[in-house]
């Protein structure tokens, strides 16, 4: 079992388990993961499903590009308690032949905003059923039932340390202060964000949604004094586009990536370009 | 044209730490090329990539009884593209269930052309030899028209097929009418009797004379085994 510097608060470990592949050693395993924050009744907590990858093995992102499917988690929380969409920390690109995936490799954290009850006793019974799926050379699904017991603040056992999420949490793609807006044509996609504070050796945009891309095609960044442009190959049989168009950033720069989350708007008429 | 030349290798797998130490957290050699800064794609556009009202991509096959089929030799008839790989899961679901295979049945008793194609390249999962795809359909009571052993991926890349499974319906005029997902539950879980089978629901329009209500969706399964 690899070994982890990270404890966890109470955790009932699931095994993963292939399904349908029984005989097979899993390549993969989850836990639910909490911060280091105190859970207090009514207020927002991190919780996270972390998966963890062999090596060779990786996982998909909220849009997992040419192939594989997503993580789905299906949350069982107490009364009261609320659970948002995940938060994905921004993903890697994955080449098999012609095809592109995005995903994580090592480990994926699928990080959830909750909300805990307003009442509640000293404890709270959290429960997830999560489905996943591992590829290499093949594909393996997972699926796990996971249950943890987090203690609220206030109540007798604070004994129990946890996770710091800081650095995690910082992969997650920061709002883009900047504004955004994309051109599209037949065969390209323009986006274009509004900045001259932006610049990156390269820059890199996942699409929130599939069909939108080319997921294979190479992307190409360049400045004017407009901003910072992306240019894409629009998928040859993608849906139209209308609407905002969504998606992670990624620049890589000085200092390391920085991935920010952009919601750009269709370009404004040439009359309405300031 | 314009020539697309960002390197995808510097987004392969690579997470630095925020800190900008550059260490890389997570780094392995690749079966592909993929940190090549390589033009991923040049820019000429693909001959007639598949689209929805388009003519679907003409191609020959050559099936497990060694005989050719041209898709256009089968104009006049409604037509149904499988990708398929055996040991994909999300195919084994759909088999198991026995739930493709009487979509199959269902389809060419009414006259539909049904093409299971498998493009698993040489050594990979779900590649077979003409005789094991015929054992297959046997023991799966599988009942495509034909099995188009497609094992070089030319007609896969034709279609730019990515999943197993990814399904093509082209209507009696030639012109691609569906692609996508078999269904609407992209799991490998549940039973695909439930879900909404977009293929079934296509077949059933065009045998009405409707519009395909659903025409694209996006596709679910294994990705493609396509040599590297």
């Amino acid at each position: 079992m690899r070994r982890t510097a990270f404890v966890f608060a109470m955790a009932a470990v699931g095994l993963a388990s292939a399904r349908a592949f029984a005989e097979a050693p899993s390549p993969s395993r989850a836990q639910l993961v909490t911060g280091t924050e105190a859970i207090r009744a009514g207020q927002p907590f991190w919780l996270a499903v972390h998966i963890q990858l062999d090596d060779g093995w990786h996982t998909y992102w909220r849009n997992p590009g040419d192939a594989g499917t997503s993580p789905q988690i299906r949350w069982r929380l107490p009364l009261g308690m609320q659970a948002e969409p995940i938060s994905w920390p921004y993903p890697s690109l994955f080449r098999e032949g012609p095809l592109v995936t995005y995903g994580y490799s090592d480990s994926a954290w699928l990080f959830t905003r909750m909300t805990a009850p307003a009442e509640s006793g000293a404890s709270i019974s959290i429960a997830a059923d999560v489905e996943w799926l591992v590829c290499r050379d093949i594909c393996i699904p997972q699926y796990v039932e996971l249950v943890l017991a987090v203690p609220v603040a206030g109540s007798e056992d604070n004994s129990v340390p946890a996770v710091g999420f800081a650095d995690l949490l910082a992969d997650i793609p920061q709002k883009s202060p900047w504004p955004a807006f994309y051109d599209v044509d037949s065969e390209r996609l323009v986006l274009t964000i509004r900045t001259p504070n932006l610049d990156a050796a390269e820059a890199w945009f996942f699409p929130h949604d599939y069909g939108v891309i080319d997921h294979a095609a190479a992307q190409q960044m360049s400045r004017s004094d407009l901003g910072l442009h992306v240019t894409m190959r629009r998928s040859m049989s993608g849906k139209d586009l209308s609407g905002n168009l969504a998606g992670a950033l990624v620049l890589r720069a000085e200092g390391g990536p920085r991935a920010y989350e952009i919601i750009a708007v269709p370009a404004p008429k040439e009359d309405e370009k300031g | 044209m314009t020539v697309f030349d960002v390197s995808l290798a510097a987004f392969a797998r690579y997470r630095w730490s925020r800190n900008g130490s550059g260490k890389r957290l997570s780094h392995r050699a690749s079966k592909t090329a993929f940190w090549l800064t390589a033009v991923l794609l040049s820019a000429s556009p693909s001959m007639a990539a598949p689209a929805i009202g388009e003519p679907a991509p003409d191609f020959v096959g050559t099936d497990s009884k060694g005989m050719s089929h041209a898709l256009a030799d089968y104009r006049g008839s409604t037509v149904v593209l499988e990708w398929t790989n055996h040991e994909c899961p999300y195919t084994v679901k759909h088999y198991q269930a026995h739930a493709m295979q009487a979509l199959q049945e269902k389809a060419t008793s009414e006259g539909i052309v049904w093409f299971s194609i498998i493009s698993s390249a040489p050594g990979t999962q779900g590649h077979v030899t003409a005789a094991e795809a015929d054992a297959l359909t046997e023991s799966r009571k599988a009942a495509p028209t034909v099995v188009i052993l497609d094992a070089d991926g030319a007609i896969a890349r034709l279609y730019e097929a990515k999943t197993t499974p990814h399904m093509f319906v082209i209507d009696a005029s030639g012109a691609i009418v569906y692609m996508g997902a078999i269904d609407d539950q992209p799991s490998a879980r549940g039973d695909p009797k439930a879900a909404r089978n977009y293929v079934r629901l296509a077949l059933g329009e065009l045998a009405a004379g409707r519009p395909v209500s659903i025409p694209a969706t996006q596709p679910y399964g294994c990705s493609i085994k396509y040599a590297d």
